[in-house]
């Protein structure tokens, strides 16, 4: 289980330093009295991103803070495949949904809000990423700042399925039936057949790690360091 | 002789190997756009793209990017504008667009209005039931906010499409999301004014106010129950509507 764990927790510190070097880059592009759209030069970086065959992304990008811009409100510079499974077409999209009349927008958004609150990078599903490609994902988002001011998150998905075929093997060789779920109790890999990617535990304690379990627990369980995930398996 | 012998055995699936249709990425274009506009992913009254800049975009010639646009325009759901000369579109929402709705509905066969209902039922149902079992409670306490909306008449169509495509992407199913899309897009275009379909527009929120709390108390009899009486609310005012267009024709 310590093993599953460090090897999640490695994967993270890959990504989150891919994201600082983006956000910083955007932040630089976006350093001066009126930022434009056109200033983002973000492609090369995103594309390599997409590239890199040990931290496969599906989609890597920025979405800006409502109003940052001169020339547009609402903005976003996404890189992403096409299609999921796609391995060759990848296409820019810049265009934010907004929500019905009434609803809050995207800066609501989990993905958007926590790691705007909290500064450090943020993991949102896995879920169906409907504003894009119907693709099953992990969103992994960070703030970035122009000078001191927050102006947006850079942000990068990956394909749960991906994700999965690596941690099989590892789940696979603790000797209980173990899984790997997120901080809201969904699953993301698992060698339990019973439990599913997608799937929910219902029961939280699961999810506190060591001491914090009830005396007697039949789980045992261990958190990641640098993401709200947690690794799970049931003792016998 | 072997190719025959290929061909005979597939037999009741000969049409395998009828000549592929010359239209398909025409089709695939229209459908494409026209799943932006229902769904709001391009808003309404805005210019779309030069054919040419769209033709370059989607890696075809102008003539089936034309061929789409003229599919759209027959559906009503872009407009032309400009002159002869200088031709643009225009993307014309289904909800500020409702005599196309009705044109559309009346061109329906019944039978094809009963498949719709099949097909929105089995993918709407099974969607919020495992909706029910898969939701976090912060995902519930969203779909909540989302359902519980005093709206204004002409933002409600976006508000339907938006709930029935939220509960089928919590489902946690990718397919059954794309499919969620794809019905939303045929029942956006056919559906009409809030006058025409009676009291489904003020009763639609509490309904779906009824599915979230089926879904919140992980009730599966109950968010079945609560897809079906929702669905065939929605599709006995489509039938009504339907009915009177036929009797009464299109009015102008």
């Amino acid at each position: 289980m310590a093993g599953v764990a460090q090897w999640i927790d490695d994967f993270a510190t890959v990504l989150a330093g891919n994201l600082d070097e983006l956000g910083e880059r955007v932040g630089q592009q976006l350093g001066h009295p009126s930022p434009r759209t056109t200033d983002i030069d973000i492609e090369d970086r995103c594309r390599a991103m997409l590239a890199d065959a040990d931290t496969p992304v599906i989609g890597a990008g920025v979405v800006l803070l409502p109003h940052v811009l001169v020339d547009r409100d609402y903005w976003m510079d996404w890189w992403a495949y096409a299609r999921p499974g796609a391995s060759s077409t990848i296409t820019q999209r810049t265009y934010i949904r907004e929500p019905p009349l009434g609803q809050p927008d995207f800066t609501q958004s989990s993905w958007f809000r926590i790691p705007r609150e909290s500064g450090t990078m943020h993991v949102t599903g896995p879920m169906v990423d409907y504003e894009q490609t119907f693709a099953y994902v992990l969103t992994a988002t960070q703030a970035f700042h122009v000078g001191s001011r927050f102006a947006g998150v850079v942000g990068a998905d990956v394909h749960v399925s991906w994700l999965e075929n690596v941690l099989q093997p590892m789940l696979a060789a603790v000797p209980d039936p173990c899984l790997v779920v997120a901080a809201n109790g969904r699953v993301i890999a698992s060698a339990d057949p019973a439990l599913m990617p997608g799937d929910v535990l219902r029961d939280p304690s699961l999810l506190l790690t060591g001491a914090r379990q009830p005396a007697g627990s039949r789980w045992l369980s261990r958190s990641c360091e640098n993401v709200p995930f947690t690794v799970v398996a049931h003792r016998g | 002789m072997c190719t025959v012998a290929y061909a005979a055995s597939f037999r009741p699936h000969a049409s395998v190997f009828d000549p592929l249709p010359m239209e398909g990425k025409a089709n695939v274009i229209a459908q494409r756009l026209g799943d932006a506009i229902v769904l709001g992913q391009i808003d309404n009254a805005s210019r779309l793209p030069a054919a040419a800049v769209l033709a370059e975009q989607f890696g075809v010639s102008v003539d089936t990017v034309q061929e789409a646009l003229t599919t759209l325009a027959g559906d009503g759901l872009i407009v032309r504008r400009g002159t002869r000369v200088d031709t643009t579109w225009e993307a014309h929402a289904p909800s500020d667009n409702w005599s196309a709705a009705d044109a559309r509905l009346q061109r329906m066969g019944t039978h094809e209005l009963r498949d719709l209902v099949d097909a929105t039922l089995a993918i709407d149902t099974h969607a919020a039931m495992l909706c029910a079992s898969r939701c976090s409670a912060d995902e519930v306490q969203a779909l909540r906010r989302l359902a519980d909306v005093s709206i204004p008449y002409t933002s409600s169509l976006d508000n339907e499409i938006e709930f029935h495509l939220r509960v089928a992407i919590l489902s946690q199913s990718p397919r059954l999301a794309v499919m969620e899309a794809d019905l939303q897009r045929t029942v956006g275009t056919i559906v009409g004014t809030p006058e025409a379909n009676g009291p489904w527009e003020r009763i639609s929120t509490a309904q779906h106010l009824d599915i979230v709390e089926a879904i919140a108390a992980a009730d599966i009899d109950r968010v079945r129950h609560a897809v079906e009486v929702h669905i065939h609310t929605v599709f006995d005012q489509l039938f009504e509507r339907h009915r009177r267009l036929r009797i009464e024709g299109v009015t102008p």
